[in-house]
């Protein structure tokens, strides 16, 4: 059956592949892409195959058309990355690429970083799609060089851009969607962009979503099946976000002001014969940002980043085997963060910038004798980038500097480090769009807090865990009469991870220790081609394709050695088939994963098996003059299958949401 | 595994002062060997899995032949054990199976056949059974939230509950007195506590070292409490208690300890913790003399012998062999038989992770 699956993938991988033979190139007329003040903040539109490193880009077009509504679902259609999702609307959702750990991917909110010094992965199902532009994952360095210096700590960036507003004739805009769907899910939202004047405008938003979340799904135990319905997976939560645009003096002026404050069950594994669940987590997040930039002079820009958060989370386990039958997790956290960076153009095909970050962070919990950590952060960074219409070479190094303070207990020695990065794009022929990439990245993650201090777990004695990032990549890009747009590019990559920071069994407690090394080897292929058909239908095709090889090479003796690393399938292919028409747009997705293993030894009781998911979208957009209503609809999981992407998770089956957005 | 097991089945428990004998109801009229002679027939080493992957499982040794069956359990039953089964009691024609997260006992005929499922659960939250001990026809679980529950081994139904407090582990039984640790889970205690089995209520509790998990008693009522410690200053140890008196006597003390008692001996594994991986390293293999109170002066496993990552051990009582399990909890463990002599007899790579326990099934023949 799945071998089916893969067949139809392999078809429609095979199609497009024909469609480009039978196309007549162009030349790429893309204009040098010059820096300036206004262009620095709002930047054009990256082609994704003229970067030097793999960028992948969900617009907000696309984001509709699939009918996507939290960032996992976006998230999971890029090539190259792994997403855990532990199931339902609150289950959490974190995304590793090719191979490394999801701590070492950065997680960017309209260009700041979010961080979460305990974990270091953040969840991505607290986001929602909703007033999002654009999602965008970077594999390696971007090409960008004016960010701030923590877009180049980590192996890869997934930035999501918030939409900014925009007036035609009017002072205002006004947004409302009201949606819903099965297992009791309730999706409402409003936002309202206001014009203060000529430099200045404001956007505010709140949404909140709701759901039981219990939603039936399949077991096997061996010959045993049963029906069982998914308990304690309800989710409460409201975001509210507020952003000033303005221009002062020539400069670029954004600010934002952010709450997040949410209420969830955690369903928990599943667990045979005891299916009792009373976990549950409570979050609150807070923050602000500024990010100030300005052009002193044609040659010269300069810009700023500040931010402020507040994190705090509340975990409640109700069980006997605690005392007074209760178990309740404080956790409090609290980033002050500056970053400061100039940019100087000295020719046309010439720019360097220097950057530098500081960051505090501290966290407190209720437990005794805590740690109460506090780290100081200094991150600088030196990059330098020619480009012209056929070659882009940009190198970067990056300093950092950390020092931890703590209340009690051991604290590690202070780390400083080096770490460097090129790329480059090159287009062999001045006739076809045609290009070669490469690309190099030397990057580390510290320990988070919980590998360090965590009770008894944490280890003070941890390295940095190591990645180090090779590419090499085919792009191409074009239009024709039957093909508007076309783009394709395959990349092959080497990485290996070196001093993997895991949680490792000792007697009766665990314990965080530098013990692996992952040697990781694949493909990630894309196509994506728009057809006309006529004046007002089009056909829109994207395909992905990714070969993941990662496997564990720590220990010759061990009985996992060369195994496949766990939840990393080594095939994973997406399609989508749009029909745009003035009727009903309709979309078809499919998305197909090969088996995966839960632990490191790849025997047949670790097994997941692979799955393909199959969803339909449809939408309708009705107008009457300023006033437009778009009405949109989806199945999810067309098939109804029970599948599992974390062991013990189970998916929902089929489902379906219904959303209404009035915008005037 | 089919063999037909005729005469008498001899249930043996790592206790061996408690060990119990009883007739099996289904043969009338068994060949009596004139010259009877005790054998173990078989070994089931129970896999404790990993937690959240529900991969408990039960593995089948033949002595004599030299070969494991793998995962009866399932075989057996078409379904798996559960989350983490964290003991296995053999008494008489039944064996009882303790899946700590999957709350349950499953009770089963000696090939693993399942009789009875009992989930056991307490103001509708499940219990967490950790430990079992059999006493007169009754068998006795020790659970997480606090509780020693009495199962009848006739009707297979809970008869009763007795408070000894959070995270009780291990269990003796010494006459008509039932012991056991009492860890506190998560918040570390230093209980031993006492239940008197007539009236089948706490009477008292004695101190010990902080976090006490196992305990074994010797033929004179003696207790070998293993503690845990606070995993900072105060190591993990095995100590005596004396019952009568409520002193305790410190016999071993190491960053890692594992321990079991047969005959006159407790075997013991003390190890050291390796500071880079937090594994245990250098591992003695000491054997004391309980009733002498020293220390014997050759390890039971030979120098030679080199067994990667020893976790537990229990001692078939019929050959004096050593079943010690091994393997990090991040793969599928192994056992390393070891003869008395010390000489390594075989070594099985098991089905399962976190092996936890061997037990013996012993025959007249």
């Amino acid at each position: 059956m799945r071998a089916f699956y893969y067949k139809r993938l392999l078809c429609l991988i095979g199609w497009l592949l024909f469609a480009l033979s039978a196309y007549a190139q162009q030349v790429d007329t893309t204009k040098l892409y010059k820096l300036s003040g206004v262009e620095v903040v709002e930047k054009a539109r990256v082609s994704t195959t003229r970067t030097s490193n793999p960028v992948q880009i969900m617009t907000s077009t696309s984001i509709e058309r699939l009918g996507m509504q939290d960032l996992t679902e976006a998230v999971k259609r890029f090539s190259g990355v792994t997403v855990k999702d532990y199931g339902g609307i609150g289950g959490l959702k974190t995304v590793s690429i090719r191979g490394f750990g999801a701590q070492h991917t950065a997680v960017s909110y309209d260009g700041i970083t979010i961080t979460d010094a305990q974990s270091g992965q953040i969840d991505l199902s607290r986001f929602s799609l909703d007033n999002v532009e654009q999602v965008s994952l970077t594999i390696g360095q971007s090409d960008d060089i004016f960010q701030t210096a923590r877009m180049y700590a980590s192996v890869g960036a997934l930035s999501i851009r918030t939409n900014r507003p925009s007036f035609k004739n009017k002072d205002y805009n006004f947004r409302a969607k009201i949606g819903g769907g099965a297992f009791g899910l309730f999706t409402p939202s409003l936002q309202y962009d206001y014009k203060l004047n000529d430099r200045f405008s404001l956007s505010a938003r709140a949404d909140w979503i709701s759901a039981k979340g219990e939603y039936p799904f399949t077991l096997k135990n061996g010959k045993l099946v049963t029906e069982e319905k998914r308990t304690n997976s309800d989710v409460q939560s409201l975001r509210l976000e507020g952003n000033l645009y303005g221009s002062i003096k020539g400069g670029e002026l954004t600010a934002k002001l952010y709450y997040f404050d949410s209420e969830r069950g955690l369903p928990g594994s599943i667990i045979y014969y005891n299916d009792y669940a009373k976990e549950r987590l409570w979050d609150n997040n807070f923050f602000g940002q500024v990010n100030f930039c300005k052009s002193l002079s044609d040659q010269f820009t300069i810009q700023s980043s500040t931010k402020y958060s507040y994190g705090y989370n509340k975990y409640r386990n109700i069980d006997n085997k605690y005392p007074d039958g209760l178990q309740i997790d404080r956790n409090t956290q609290q980033e002050y963060y500056l970053s400061v960076g100039a940019l100087y153009n000295p020719i046309e095909s010439f720019s360097v910038s220097l950057t530098s970050d500081l960051s505090y962070n501290d966290l407190e919990n209720n437990f005794t004798n805590a740690a109460l950590p506090q780290r100081l952060t200094s991150l600088s960074v030196l990059a330098a980038q020619y480009q012209t219409t056929r070659l882009t070479l940009t190198g970067s190094l990056l300093g950092t500097f950390i020092t931890d303070e703590v209340k009690s207990g051991d604290k590690p020695a202070d780390r400083k480090r080096l770490s460097p990065a090129a790329s480059l794009s090159w287009r062999p022929f001045e006739e076809t769009n045609f290009r070669i990439r490469a690309s190099f990245k030397d990057i580390f993650r510290v320990p988070t807090f919980t590998d360090l201090y965590y009770l008894r777990v944490g280890n003070t004695k941890l390295r940095p865990e190591r990645a180090l990032q090779y590419n090499l990549g085919i792009t191409w890009s074009g239009e024709s009469s039957l093909f508007r747009y076309m783009s394709a590019s395959a990349d092959i990559y080497y990485n290996k991870s070196e001093d993997k920071i895991v949680a490792s069994p000792t007697m009766y407690v665990w314990k965080m220790i530098n013990l692996g090394e992952v040697e990781s080897k694949g493909v990630d292929i894309n196509l994506q081609t728009e057809m006309p058909l006529n004046s007002h239908m089009a056909v829109l095709l994207t395909t992905n394709y990714s070969y993941q090889h990662a496997i564990d090479v720590t220990d010759k003796e061990s009985k996992y050695y060369r195994h496949q690393i766990q939840y990393t399938p080594r095939h994973t292919g997406t399609g989508s088939v749009t029909f745009e028409n003035p009727f009903v747009n309709l979309t078809y997705s499919l998305m197909a994963v090969d088996k995966r293993y839960s632990l490191s030894q790849n025997i047949p009781d670790n097994r997941i098996d692979g799955y393909v998911e199959q969803n339909i979208s449809l939408n309708r957009t009705f107008r009457l003059g300023r006033t437009s209503l778009r009405l949109q609809g989806e199945i999810l999981n067309l098939e109804d299958r029970t599948y599992d992407v974390i062991k013990y998770y189970p998916m929902p089956g089929r489902s379906w949401r219904l959303n209404a957005i009035l915008t005037f | 595994m089919k063999k037909k097991i005729y005469f008498l089945l001899l249930a043996i428990f790592f206790v061996s002062p408690f060990l119990f004998v009883s007739c099996s109801d289904d043969d009338d009229d068994p060949d009596i060997n004139p010259d009877p002679e005790l054998t173990t027939s078989g070994v089931y080493i129970l896999n404790n899995g990993s937690y959240g992957q529900n991969n408990s499982t039960l593995d089948y040794y033949n002595p004599e032949t030299n070969e494991l069956t793998k995962k009866v359990f399932n075989t057996s039953n078409g379904r798996g054990l559960g989350d983490t089964a964290n003991d296995l009691l053999v008494y008489g024609s039944k064996m009882y199976i303790v899946v700590n997260v999957s709350s349950t006992i499953e009770i089963t005929d000696l090939e693993a056949g399942s009789l009875q499922t009992i989930s056991l659960t307490r103001d509708e939250q499940p219990q967490q059974p950790r430990f079992a001990q059999p006493h007169k026809g009754k068998v006795y679980v020790t659970t997480y939230d606090g509780y020693v529950v009495k199962i009848d081994t006739t009707s297979l139904e809970v008869e009763g509950q007795v408070e000894v407090g959070l995270g009780a582990e291990q269990l003796s039984i010494v006459g008509d007195k039932l012991y056991t640790a009492v860890s506190g889970y998560m918040t570390p205690m230093t209980k031993v506590a006492e239940v008197d089995l007539t009236t089948f209520t706490k009477t008292k509790d004695f101190e010990v070292i902080v976090a006490p998990r196992w305990m074994q008693a010797d033929k004179n009522g003696n207790l070998y409490v293993m503690s845990a410690g606070n995993y900072a200053d105060i190591k993990q140890t095995v100590q005596k208690l004396d019952t009568k008196t409520g002193e305790t006597k410190v016999i071993c003390e190491d960053e890692y300890v594992s321990m079991t008692l047969a005959g006159d001996y407790l075997y013991i594994i003390s190890a050291k913790t390796d500071s880079e991986t937090w594994s245990p390293i250098d591992a003695k293999y000491l054997k004391y003399n309980v009733e002498t109170e020293t220390m014997e002066e050759k390890e039971f496993v030979n120098s030679s012998v080199e067994i990667n990552y020893p976790t537990y051990l229990d001692v078939d009582p019929v050959t004096e062999q050593i079943y010690i399990t091994a393997g990090l909890a991040t793969n599928t463990g192994d056992v390393y038989i070891v003869s008395p002599e010390g000489d390594l007899v075989n070594k099985v790579e098991l089905s399962g992770y976190n092996p936890v326990c061997s037990r013996f099934l012993t025959i007249l023949e």
